[in-house]
This record gives structure tokens, sequence and C-alpha cells, in this order.
């Protein structure tokens, strides 16, 4: 029985186009995933289900819950269904919720407004969805405000918002991007808790295909505001019938067989870069890194791999910034940052370049290309004529040099980003999350050209993300970073083949497969908590709360874990005192 | 690997890509900018040209005709005193302009620069810009210029011009200062520095141009500011002294015979209005001109 109906959709801004005659039906109980690239209209078709459109929207065909018409039924009527019937999810929970309002407040309020049930009632209602949704001690997380909350936490409270009121129909909106891998790991296992309770019809969008391989029982493939392909899941991934769906899924990376295409040609280990016990400290003995040491040999791709908070960040900015650290020392071609001179160090940075996440962030929006590219070259007295050069090194013509960065793509604006750094010549390029703001196909492309550009420069590259199954396929050594140590490192081979530390294997099993059969028959065992903060008092192993392993030990390895700190030994290892070849 | 390279044609010709050009094209293509534009270079013109081109000169009296109104001889009419009003509101206006435009452009300046270093370098150059800003904050401004203006001697307006640039860029800096911590961690910012481009270079060039849009509202806001405030100032007879005039003064001297002899004042009053209007409408213009994502239907 098809609780959602949709039927010859059509969505236009103006006179442009978001949604052309889409339909699909879901049913109670049911995961209907739709899938795009940004720019599909996922978000606009189902923004039109939910009657949220800006006025200036116009929105054609059918949309029936419960054999009911929504499109075009009067503001009251819909706004009646919302929250009740029909409920959502989206990307940003602080957007969502009321900063300052208590978190349970916000949540009895939705429950009054659809039913009728006393302050108090409402209030205990509130407290028991937070239990439902998995928040330790609800009564007393009730009261708390959603600045106090980690982004999971949010999320969660936005699902026990949505699941209220018991709705028919339960809309995700990339409910898990922005979240680290081992959260959204909870956070689909409490959406699927959900399902299981409300018995809702889920209509789940994302860009994710491992997620959606996860949770969905059907999927639709959206691509310019048209339904490429639909049905289950399982037929979807096994045997794509269209060629774009065969496209995207061949771009998907995939952490359980993956190629590597950016592994380097073995070398003389010259280090280019060396880091020896650097800290970072904000406040005194708030350590955001502490005592890390890794180093890059020329032509090698380093894979640096963490949630958010884990200091990689801070890291970066240590090194980049060549100035002397306070403890530790950082040796970039080998020279001691702590005894540059300005003259050298200006020097230095022509060997050492950045390429940043957001390209749109990292390009001056008030500079043409030319003049992004030219600074590079103006600043160390390099002639100009190389800008066309760098254009086509990249893949772009040299004719849009004339250009502003908005008027770009993201794909191509990151290899605006990409020929900037490369203006200099540099040995050894940072590469700090450089593809994850952009759509799988476009990803891939970048990937390529950093693979070229590696083999025909002979770069050495930092490589930092969170997306394991890229840097699978991207480095020749892997560190995982947790809250600012080195928990592992090693030849990436290793690392994800034979991982020795706890939160590495965590961080592996919470990575998604785009293979719904394979992702099904994977024990789920999701890691509990989240990252604290590096203020806490930090005694022994720091992974320690998270642990899946510390629980099992006997008791005297057990206070091992409390007592010592465990260290890394080499370029080799995990920072873990029972680190075993895969025990679990 | 070039799948996402498009191949429509570039936007701009390709000829030499400098941001002016573009911002100047760009301020062109709009019919405020052009209303703006040719608005002030109207008045401009006016005040400059016209005084020249009529019979009388500012010293003249007309003793044949005193508070006349508008006749083929005096186009403005004249005064109690016989003067044409006509040449006495173009000679205020002269100033008027000068003073509004230059006061804008000193205390825009200064508030940009002196918010974008405490800004951007923090610490002690922040903090001793921040005293600085905070004392003149409390000074009674008005009070200061009140007791300097009878000891500036004739032809110091250029003095007076510094007076009022002096009091007026402490609250936009102030904000220019908050701007600035912010854009001093875009990435944009910090990849420039990660090439060794000195910190005052990347003041100029990427903190302070993203901040263009504000800074023009507020140049802008600081004209209408200037004037109305030495209006204020040529009330009480703080501002531009006799035999200078202003338009502030003129609509003071007007106020008093405007109910029977209205072109004593409404002539002064109009223009003072029409180029506060020319200013925001070439400021508005302007703000457009500069941030390419706030015009554009473009994304
Ligand atoms: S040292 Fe102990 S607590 Fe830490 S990761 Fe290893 S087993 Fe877990």
């Amino acid at each position: 029985m098809n609780v959602l109906e949709v039927r010859d959709l059509g969505v236009r801004f103006g006179e442009v186009p978001a949604v052309r005659g889409l339909g699909f039906a879901v049913a109670g109980g049911e995961v209907l995933g739709v899938v795009g690239e940004s720019g599909s209209g996922k978000s606009a078709a189902v923004l039109a289900v939910l009657g949220l459109l800006p006025p200036k929207a116009v929105v054609t065909g059918s949309v029936r819950l419960h054999g009911r018409e929504l499109v075009g039924a009067p503001d009251k009527e819909l706004t009646a269904l919302r929250g009740k019937a029909l409920a959502m999810v989206f990307q940003d929970p602080l957007a969502a919720l009321t900063p300052v309002h208590r978190v349970g407040a916000q949540i009895a309020e939705a429950v009054r407004v659809h039913q009728d049930l006393s302050r108090r009632q409402a209030w205990a209602r509130a407290v028991e969805l937070l239990d439902l949704v998995g928040i330790a001690e609800p009564a007393r997380a009730a009261r708390a405000f959603p600045h106090e909350f980690s982004g999971g936490m949010r999320q969660r409270v936005m699902i026990a918002m949505a699941v209220a009121n018991d709705p028919d129909v339960l809309i995700c909106d990339e409910p898990t991007t922005a979240l680290d891998v081992t959260v959204q790991a909870q956070v689909l296992e409490v959406l699927r808790d959900a399902r299981r309770e409300t018995g809702a019809a889920v209509v789940f969008v994302t860009h994710d295909l491992g997620v959606v391989a996860g949770i969905a029982d059907r999927v639709l493939v959206m691509r310019e505001g048209r339904a490429v392909e639909s049905g289950p899941v399982e037929e979807v991934f096994a045997r794509p019938r269209m060629p774009y769906t065969r496209e995207l899924l061949a771009a998907t990376p995939r952490l359980d067989r993956e190629a590597a295409v950016l592994r380097g040609v073995p070398r003389p280990p010259v280090p280019v870069l060396r880091v020896e016990n650097l800290v970072k400290e904000y406040r005194r003995g708030v350590r955001v890194v502490d005592r890390v040491s890794l180093d890059i040999r020329a032509g090698e791709t380093l894979g640096l791999v963490g949630e958010s908070g884990c200091g990689k960040t801070t890291l970066l900015m240590e090194i980049l910034g060549l100035a002397a650290p306070r403890h530790g020392r950082v040796v970039v071609f080998g020279r001691d940052t702590a005894r540059l001179g300005r003259r050298d160090r200006l020097a230095l940075r022509r060997d050492l370049q950045i390429v940043f996440q957001d390209p749109m962030a990292s390009l001056d929006p008030r500079m043409t290309v030319h003049d992004i590219l030219a600074e590079p070259l103006r600043m160390h007295r390099l002639p100009l004529d190389r800008v066309p050069e760098l254009l086509r090194l990249v893949g772009l013509a040299p004719e849009h040099a004339a250009r502003y960065p908005q008027d770009f793509s993201g794909g191509q604006r990151q290899r605006i980003a990409i020929a900037r750094a490369l203006a200099l010549e540099p040995r050894l390029l940072v590469l700090d999350e450089p593809v994850s703001a952009l759509d799988v196909r476009i990803r891939a492309g970048v990937v390529e050209l950093l693979a070229e550009l590696k083999a025909r420069l002979g770069l050495a590259y930092l490589f930092v993300a969170h997306d394991l199954a890229l840097v699978r396929r991207i480095a020749d050594r892997v560190a995982v970073m947790y809250l600012g140590r080195i928990a592992e490192i090693g030849p990436a081979e290793r690392v994800f083949s034979a991982p020795r530390h706890p939160y590495t294997r965590a961080l592996l099993a919470a990575v998604p497969l785009p293979d719904p059969v394979a992702e099904r028959a994977r024990p789920r065992v999701p890691l509990a908590g989240e990252t604290p903060s590096p203020a806490g008092p930090l005694t022994g192993c720091r992974f320690r709360a998270r642990c899946p392993v510390y629980p099992g030990l006997p008791e005297t390895a057990r206070s091992r874990c409390a007592g010592e700190e465990p260290e890394l030994e080499g370029q080799d290892g995990a920072a873990c005192h029972h680190a075993s070849g895969g025990a679990r | 690997m070039t799948t996402d390279v498009t191949t429509e044609a570039p936007v701009a010709a390709p000829a030499a890509p400098s941001r002016r050009r573009v911002v100047a094209g760009r301020f062109l293509a709009s019919w405020r900018g052009r209303a703006g534009l040719a608005l002030l270079a109207a008045l401009f013109l006016l005040a400059f040209a016209g005084p020249p081109a009529a019979a009388w000169s500012f010293e003249d009296r007309d003793f044949l005709a005193f508070l006349s109104p508008p006749t083929a001889a005096h186009w403005f009419g004249t005064t109690q005193s016989g003067a044409d009003v006509f040449v006495v509101t173009m000679h205020g206006m002269r100033r008027s302009l000068l003073i509004g435009l230059l006061v804008a452009v000193v205390s825009t300046a200064v508030a940009a620069v002196v918010g974008a270093f405490a800004g951007y370098y923090l610490g002690w150059t922040d903090r001793v810009l921040g005293w600085v800003t905070d004392l003149l904050l409390v000074l009674p401004a008005f009070l200061i210029i009140a007791v300097l203006s009878p000891a500036l001697g004739q032809g110091a307006w250029l003095v007076m011009v510094g007076l009022l640039a002096a009091f007026m860029w402490m609250v936009t800096s102030k904000m220019v200062r908050g701007l600035a911590v912010s854009l001093r961690k875009r990435e944009y910012v910090l990849a420039a520095r990660f090439m060794g481009v000195p910190g005052y270079k990347i003041i100029f060039r990427h903190v302070i141009p993203n901040m263009s849009s504000l800074l023009i509202v507020d140049a802008t806001l600081n004209v209408s500011a200037a004037i109305l405030t030495e209006t204020t100032l040529s009330y009480f007879g703080f501002g531009v002294r006799p035999p200078e005039v202003s338009l502030g003064g003129l609509i003071a001297d007007g106020a008093a015979t405007a109910l029977y002899a209205p072109w004593t004042f409404w002539f002064a009053a109009g223009l003072l209005i029409l180029t506060i209007l020319a200013v925001n409408l070439a400021g508005d213009a302007l703000r457009d001109a500069f941030d390419p994502a706030s015009g554009g239907a473009r994304r």
C-alpha cells in the first residue's frame, strides 16, 4: 500500500526547470533512496513534496499522501500535515533548532502542536524520544541548549522531533552529510530504529551511494531534474541499466577493493618533510596536537585520516606556518623551521604549497583567475607568462583567465586552486580534503589529475581526507589521527588490510560500502560516542572511553590502558597496548 | 580527465583581465550607476561652471531687488541683502560637495586601514589601535570642532575636512576590524600567506577589497553625514566661516525667510537632497559592481 505517490512532478524557478516529470511511490516501512549529484534536482523535489519551496517556484504534477492531493493544497492544510503525517530531517540541524530554547522544550513544542498533551506530558514524551534516539541521560540532555550538543547529537534531536508525532512519511535530505563516518554510522542506525518504531515510509535523499546501499530498499537515480533509473537497490547496484548510473558507481571509490591510482614509483627515500614530537597547545594543558611524528619522502603520498576535532587541520597549519614550534621539530626539505631567516622562509615556501577543501573559499572572489594565478608568481618574481601554461596543465583553457572564480563549476575551481599551488613548482603539496566538496564524478576527474601531476612533476603529497576509500585509492602510506595523536601509521596496504589499532578498525567498519549485499552482510557495530574534547583530563589511552576492545580485556590489561599512554613506535605501527593483527 | 571543463566561451573579453575595468563595466551597465554618475556630474558642473555663466558674482548685491522671486535676471531670486541666490547657492554647493566627498573618502579610508590592520594582526597592533579608536570615540567631537573652529583662519575648510573625518571613522573601523578577524581565517588569505605574501600586502589585496561593499555603503552614508554635520556646525556659526558659504549655512539662513520667500530656502534644500540622492545611487551601483555575487543573477 503506497503511502506517498508522486506523479509527473515538475518544479520550475522562473524559466529554469529544476525537476521534470518525476514520479515515484513509497510504501509504509519502505525506504526509497534518492541519489543524485548537486544540481540534479533531488532537494527541490523533496521540498516540493513538503510544500516548502519559495513562492516563486512553480510546482506542477501530483503529490498524493494517502490519496490526498498536496500540490495546490491550501497552506493551512499543509502546515497541519507537516510535522505530523509528513516529517523531515535536514542536513544542517543547527539551522533547524532555535538556539535560545532548551532541546527538550523544542521537542515538547513539536509534540504539543499536533497532540493534545499537557506541558508535563509533552516534556515526558520529549525525554522518552531522546532516549529512543540513543541520547545518554535523556532527562538531563533535555535541559541542555542546542549549542551544547555535537553535530551528531543535534541530528539525533532532529530525528526525535521528526518521529515525535508518528509520521507516515519521513523525508531525510542528506541527514548525515555533515557528520563524521563513525557518527554517520550511529545516526543511520538511529534512523533504522526510527523507521521500525514508526513504520513510516522514508524518502532518503543523498549523494552518497554507500549510504543508500546500506539503508534503502529501492533507489531512484536523478540527473538534471529527471529520474534516470529506479528499482530495488540490489538490482540497480548489481546491474545498472543506464550509463549514467554505471558511471556514478564506477566513480565511487570502494574501500573493500580499491586499486591504487596514485601510488608512487619507488624512489630513494629522501625525506621532504619530517615532523618530530610536534605539540600545539591552545591553552595551558589543552594540546590539540600532541607529540606527533611523521615523515614524507620525495614522490610519496601520505594520507592523513581523522574525524573532525582530531587536530589534523591544526597540524597542517603548524607545518605550513614554517614558524618555530614551541615543542618538537618541523624539518622541511632538510631545513629546521626553528632556524629559518625571513628570506629562507620565503624561499622555502616555493617548495611547499597547499590546496584547500572548498575551492570557493580558497579563491579570492574579487580577483580574476589571471590575478589569482599571478599572485604567487609576482610574489616570487617569476614571469607572468606561465599563467596560460598553468591553466593548460590542469585542463582548463587559457582564455578562462579573464573570468572570476564564481563563473566556474566546483571541479573547475578546484583545478584553478591546484594550478595556483603549482605555480611555484613546489615539491610537496598539502592537499586538505581537496575533493570532498565535489560531486563524485568530478572527484574522480580531479583525483586523476592529481595522479597525473604527481607522476609528471614528481610531487610528494600530504593528503588529508576523511574519506577512507579515497585515501586507499591514493596514498602510499597512511596516518590515522585521534584526539591530537597519531593512532596508527603504516603502509596503506597494511593499514587497510590488517589494521592494528581498534580505532582504525572502527573507522574502516563505519565506511559504508556502495554494494547493498556486502554492506548488509557486514556486522554492524557502530563505535559508541564521539570524539571528546582535548581539554578533558587525559591519562592512559585517550581512546579508552570509546574503545571496543577495552571493556572485554582482563583486569590487568585494562589497568595498563588506563594508566599508561600507548606510544607509537617508528613509522609502521599502532599506539595501542593491545594492538593485534585484527583480533576482532 | 577533463570531463567537467565547460565548453562555453568566456564571458569577458580576454584582453586585459583587470579588476578595475570589469568593475567599471558593471558599474556603467546599471541604471543606478549611470543615473547617479550623471546626476553627480551635472551637480558638479552646475556648481563649478554655473556661477561664471550667471550675470552676477558672489560679492555682488543688487540694490534694486531685495528678496525678489526668481526672474530672468535672478534665476533663483535674491536674498534680503540683494545677493543672487543662484550664485550663492552654487558657491555653497561647491563647498558642500567637496567637504562631503572628501570627508567620506578620508574617514572611510582611515577606518578601513585601522580596522583591517587591527583585525588582521591582532595582538599588540590591535590593542594600541583599539585604544586610539576608543579614545576618539569618547571625545565630544562637536564641542572640539566648535572650540577649534574660531582658531582656524580663512580658507581653512580643508582643516575642517580633516576634523570632520577624524571624528567619523571609529564606528566603521570597529566593524571593519570584526570583518577582518573573520577574513584572516579565509582560505584565500591563508593561501596567500603560505605563498609568502607579507601581511600588509594581504591586507590591501585580499582583506580590504573583500569588504568593499561595506566600505562603499559606509562612504555613501558618510557623505550625507558629513554634509549634515557641517550643516549643523554652520547653523551655529562653527562651520565654514563667512565669506565662505556652504549649503548648510545657506539652508540655515534661508530657513528664516522660508515662509514668505521660499526661494531662499528651497533651492539650497533641494540641491542638498539631489546631492545625497546622487551619491546614494552611485554608491549602490558601485557596491553591486564590486561584488560579483550581489548584482548578477549568475551563481
Ligand atoms: S590501549 Fe587499550 S584502550 Fe587504548 S586503544 Fe588499545 S586496547 Fe583500546
